[in-house]
């Protein structure tokens, strides 16, 4: 069975990760823009990260037979100085064309400050006045709450088409407000600071799997690139059905991604 | 395909969560052994043993309850982020 990981920081990845996604089944990954584990000093540095995303990453990918997608923005914690800010979000009209692009990402909260809201409320109407997808960050442990009230207002008040925006991260006490309103919801499979296997699949139970898909978050923290496929492993076990398994670790991120004319599993 | 049985379920994590009890006690006892003072001294502390208190009160959303009990629950935007990126776990100033 293949899958897709639709959140994986592959610039942190080693290419020997791409060869075991490609054995476990990987047909796709898309990648959002994140925070390097520094903070960049210019905007130039984004625009040198932009072309790695849309180059060097897709190039590595394909050697392995795996499609590699992007998503591009200014994530939040680099979002405090507005101006600078600004400057980043300037740079995206000239990425925004090129081929693996699917949308804006991962934009949205950490600690949840006036700027960092003004960064988001930028970047969502650049997507809206480019048709582009939205992929939306929420915010860490005890934050997480509190920014996913805040993405809602913000995605509510911007017009922002919910079939068009995926929320990332969800958890138990986020997931329904968010699919109740009709976005689409990511939960990232982390061993320790986000959601366990085990209780992603008891949240697909709970839920059901409508506008669900889990990913791997991979980056360069303690993650796993094979995540996606252990899910889809204790899914099994649970005693789901295939059918059941490919919603959210292929179908669901098909017919979001689909939503872009640039998305293709041919 | 046939849903696993509670007894199935049982059957297959018992073991798996039995150790994270352990290693629960285990923590605690560890934060005992190197200190005198309260558990609920350090605000996480306290915030964990108020979840622990939900985790034997049964119900089939103890999940939910323990995730909005470490979650701040205000709607206080911060007035800058610069010095302050990090997240903890739980909330500072109690909550719920
Ligand atoms: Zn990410």
């Amino acid at each position: 069975m293949g899958f897709i990981d639709p959140h994986i920081h592959m610039v942190s990845r080693t290419t020997e990760d791409y060869e075991k996604m490609a054995i476990a089944g990987c047909l796709a990954v898309s990648e959002p823009a994140f925070w390097a584990g520094y903070d960049r000093r210019t905007p130039e540095g984004f625009y040198d990260y932009f072309r790695h995303l849309t180059e060097f990453e897709p190039r590595r990918g394909k050697q392995f037979g795996i499609r590699h997608y992007s998503w591009l923005g200014l994530n939040p914690k680099e979002a405090e100085d507005l101006e600078f800010s600004e400057e980043v979000i300037a740079l995206l009209p000239e990425f925004l064309g090129r081929s693996n692009v699917l949308g804006i990402g991962e934009i949205g909260l950490n600690k949840i400050s006036r700027n960092e809201l003004r960064v988001f409320q930028l970047q969502v109407e650049l997507a809206i006045e480019y048709q582009q997808l939205i992929m939306v960050h929420t915010p860490h442990l005890e934050d997480k709450l509190k920014g996913t009230r805040w993405i809602l207002d913000v995605l509510r008040e911007s017009n922002a088409p919910p079939e068009r925006t995926l929320i990332d991260h969800v958890e138990e006490h986020t997931a329904p407000m968010v699919l109740d309103r009709g976005f689409w919801a990511g939960i990232t499979l982390y061993p320790f600071s986000k959601c366990s296997i085990p209780r992603a699949v008891d949240l697909v139970e709970s839920h059901g799997s409508d506008r669900l898909m889990v990913n791997s978050g991979g980056d360069w923290g303690q993650s796993d690139p094979l995540s996606v496929p252990r899910f889809m492993l204790e899914m099994r076990l649970r005693g789901h059905d295939p059918k059941a398994i490919e919603g959210p670790t292929l179908s669901h991120a098909i017919q979001f991604f689909a939503q872009s004319r640039k998305f293709s599993m041919d | 395909m046939k849903r696993l049985s509670a007894s199935e379920l049982i059957q297959k994590d018992f073991i798996e969560n039995r150790s994270r009890l352990i290693d629960l006690a285990a923590f605690l006892d560890r934060i005992d052994r190197a200190s005198h003072v309260s558990l609920e001294s350090d605000f996480r502390m306290g915030s964990l043993q108020k979840a622990i208190v939900e985790l034997i009160q049964g119900g089939s959303d103890r999940v939910e309850r323990i995730q909005n009990l470490l979650s701040d629950q205000s709607i206080l935007l911060l007035e800058s982020a610069e010095k302050n990126q990090g997240a903890f776990g739980a909330v500072q100033n109690g909550c719920c």
